[in-house]
């Protein structure tokens, strides 16, 4: 058997499904190609190209515009548009030139990822996942080889059957039905698998990943967790629940779990994503019996509903005005809220959201337990999410992924030191490292 | 009288109602407030037996301290359950000096190594420390509960009204010792 080289690339022979390689490859190599150009020529020159091009451009629209239209009108209408289009061409240059420029110097400036030692430790399980990663590539093309034809002929029996309506698709129509066609028997082809090979990957790299950092490891989770850890009470109504990721063990001598949480919703026939972030949960060093609910503001109206229906959770009113402003705070113990709610810890939990990579947060403390969701800000990627099958198994991909474990990780100690008894605990166990070390 | 005169007494009625409501449920939730820091102050109280048997197999030199803490304790423990306003402030007041003596106590304990690596004594200062904090969470909540009632009983129509939803004297805010208002002198402890 051959041993595992971590320097040799993984993804020889195993390449994407054809079409989508087909596209991929395109952008790629268009990119290169403007990479190339704005590496390759001297800086000046690009400097001379991005204002003196804008400027350029501006005045050519000016000067059409009074050949077009002579008098003022055509001078007011040529400065305005001139104006708008310099700055537009101003604005798409200089953001590819920073672009490709940032990327340049990170290219030449970065360090080589470390990633052998981690490539090392995981090879028996990046051995398994390549020889899957070949066989999956495999049955792909096999696949393929009956499902495309099959997608082919549905966009031409689409086609045949438009013909007949008031305006029938002409040739153009016909080329993209077959491209969807031809995309869709390609999916359906591959998608089972590729879920499969993700699974797979997650199943076996993550745990290790997770144990490398300390007494953690990663399961598979389900939306049932998310309504048994009681975060239901504080997150928005929803239908669907994608929840498949969770980090879980012992950090600094707590008890902790992170799930990764997407919620969605239906409304007016739109299927809208009403929360996507973490929740985090942590066992507190602490003898508490309630349940304070924290919930972001929801309008006098709202606190108003909420005081006539009474219930068992109480409204707590609490000192921090920053705090008050932007959360309302509900729970069965008056006391025991406030124990929680130090000024300390309404401090820092208002400098979250101001601090992190995450929106406004919310919380609950059942007992012990406090689970605190933090919606992603707009943009932010999907965490935990392992390589295609088509790239390679190591390098970049399981870097990425410690990458994400110790954000969250990062993100936990945050947590941890609202609370001043496991902020306590955080600073023991971090003693003891240092001591061992 | 007419319409627009009955609509009126009508709205002054429901409002003073709704007013008085509101005092009498702001009063209610001043003597909640005063239980919840009575159930932590018994927990300080029962706490305190324990520390102080720990505590004289080791500070001989402290005997003092622990008498005078011995002698608190029985005092404070007599006015738990206190609900005449005008003695609230004297419980107030002895709490707050047990808690002094407590804290030096605590902080005495720090020059004696064989307290401070006895297990019952270390699982007692946790449980005293969470107790403090629960004392100073109930303080907080009864705080906020009288300020809440001043603010009903001083604006108008509360001075009116404060009679007959039983507010006759109002209870005094629960405040810290002179002491620990003081600005911390570093030389002391350097």
């Amino acid at each position: 058997m051959p041993g595992f080289d971590p320097r040799a690339p993984h993804n020889d022979g195993v390449a994407p499904p054809l079409i989508q390689g087909l596209v991929g490859s395109g952008i790629e190599r268009f990119s290169m190609l403007v990479g190339g150009f704005f590496r390759g020529v001297n800086e000046r020159i690009l400097l001379v190209l991005w204002f003196g091009g804008g400027a350029g451009l501006a005045l050519l629209v000016l000067v059409a515009s009074i050949a077009q239209t002579p008098g003022w009108e055509g001078v007011a209408r040529g400065l305005f548009a001139g104006l708008f289009l310099g700055l537009l061409y101003l604005a798409g240059f200089g953001s590819l030139f920073v672009g490709y420029r940032r990327a340049a110097r990170a290219e030449t400036g970065g360090t080589p990822a470390p990633t052998s030692a981690l490539e090392l430790q995981l090879a028996a399980t990046l051995r398994e996942l390549d020889a899957l990663r070949g066989d999956i590539s495999k049955q792909i093309k096999q696949r393929s080889i009956t499902r495309i034809p099959i997608g082919l002929l549905g966009g031409i029996g689409v086609w045949l059957l438009r013909q007949r309506a008031d305006d029938p698709p002409g040739l153009g129509g016909l080329v993209l039905l077959l491209l969807i066609g031809a995309i869709a028997g390609e999916r359906w082809a591959a998608h089972a698998l590729e879920r499969r090979y993700r699974r797979r990957y997650k199943d076996t790299v993550l745990p290790q990943l997770a144990g490398d950092l300390g007494q953690l490891t990663y399961r598979e989770t389900s939306a049932e967790r998310v309504a048994d850890i009681g975060a239901d009470r504080m997150l928005p109504e929803y239908d669907r629940i994608d929840a498949d990721d969770q980090i879980i063990g012992t950090h600094a001598g707590l008890p902790i779990e992170i799930i990764e949480v997407k919620l969605k919703r239906r409304v007016n026939k739109k299927t809208r994503v009403v929360f996507d972030g973490l929740l985090v949960g942590i066992e507190l060093p602490r003898r508490l019996s309630g349940t304070t609910l924290i919930a972001t503001d929801q309008g006098m109206w709202e606190r108003f509903k909420a005081e006539w229906r009474g219930g068992e959770m109480a409204s707590v009113q609490l000192e921090h005005h920053e705090f008050e402003q932007r959360y309302d705070v509900h729970s069965t113990d008056q006391v025991e809220a406030r124990a929680l709610l130090t000024p300390a810890f309404m401090e820092r939990f208002v400098a979250l959201a101001a601090k992190s990579h995450f929106a406004l947060p919310g919380a609950i403390a059942d007992g012990n337990r406090l689970v605190v969701a933090m919606p992603k800000r707009p943009g932010m990627r999907d965490l935990f999410e392992p390589p295609a099958y088509w790239q390679p198994s190591g390098g970049r991909a399981l870097t990425a992924l410690q990458a994400d474990i110790r954000t969250v990780l990062d993100f936990a100690e945050t947590i941890m030191r609202l609370d001043f008894w496991a902020q306590g605990r955080l600073a023991d166990a971090q003693r003891s490292v240092r001591q061992a070390t | 009288m007419s319409l627009v005169w009955w609509a009126v007494a009508g709205i002054v009625a429901v409002g003073s109602y709704l007013w008085y409501a509101s005092i009498v449920r702001r009063r209610t939730r001043v003597f909640e407030a005063l239980a919840g820091i009575d159930v932590q102050l018994q927990q300080r109280h029962d706490l305190i037996p324990n520390v102080l048997t720990i505590a004289k197999r080791f500070m001989e030199h402290e005997r003092g301290l622990l008498a005078e803490i011995t002698e608190l304790r029985a005092r404070a423990h007599q006015q738990v359950g206190e609900r005449d306003l005008n003695k609230v402030g004297e419980k107030f007041a002895t709490e707050t000096r047990l808690g002094e003596q407590m804290g030096r106590l605590m902080m005495l304990a720090e020059n004696y190594p064989q307290l401070r690596s006895d297990g019952p004594m270390i699982e007692a200062q946790r449980t005293y420390s969470e107790i403090e904090t629960n004392i100073a969470a109930a303080r907080r909540f009864y705080n906020a509960s009288v300020g809440s009632l001043t603010n009903a009983v001083a604006t108008f129509p509360g001075p009116l009204l404060k009679g007959l939803a039983g507010v006759r004297e109002m209870p005094p805010f629960f405040q810290t010792a002179d002491a620990a208002r003081k600005p911390v002198d570093a030389g002391q402890y350097l």
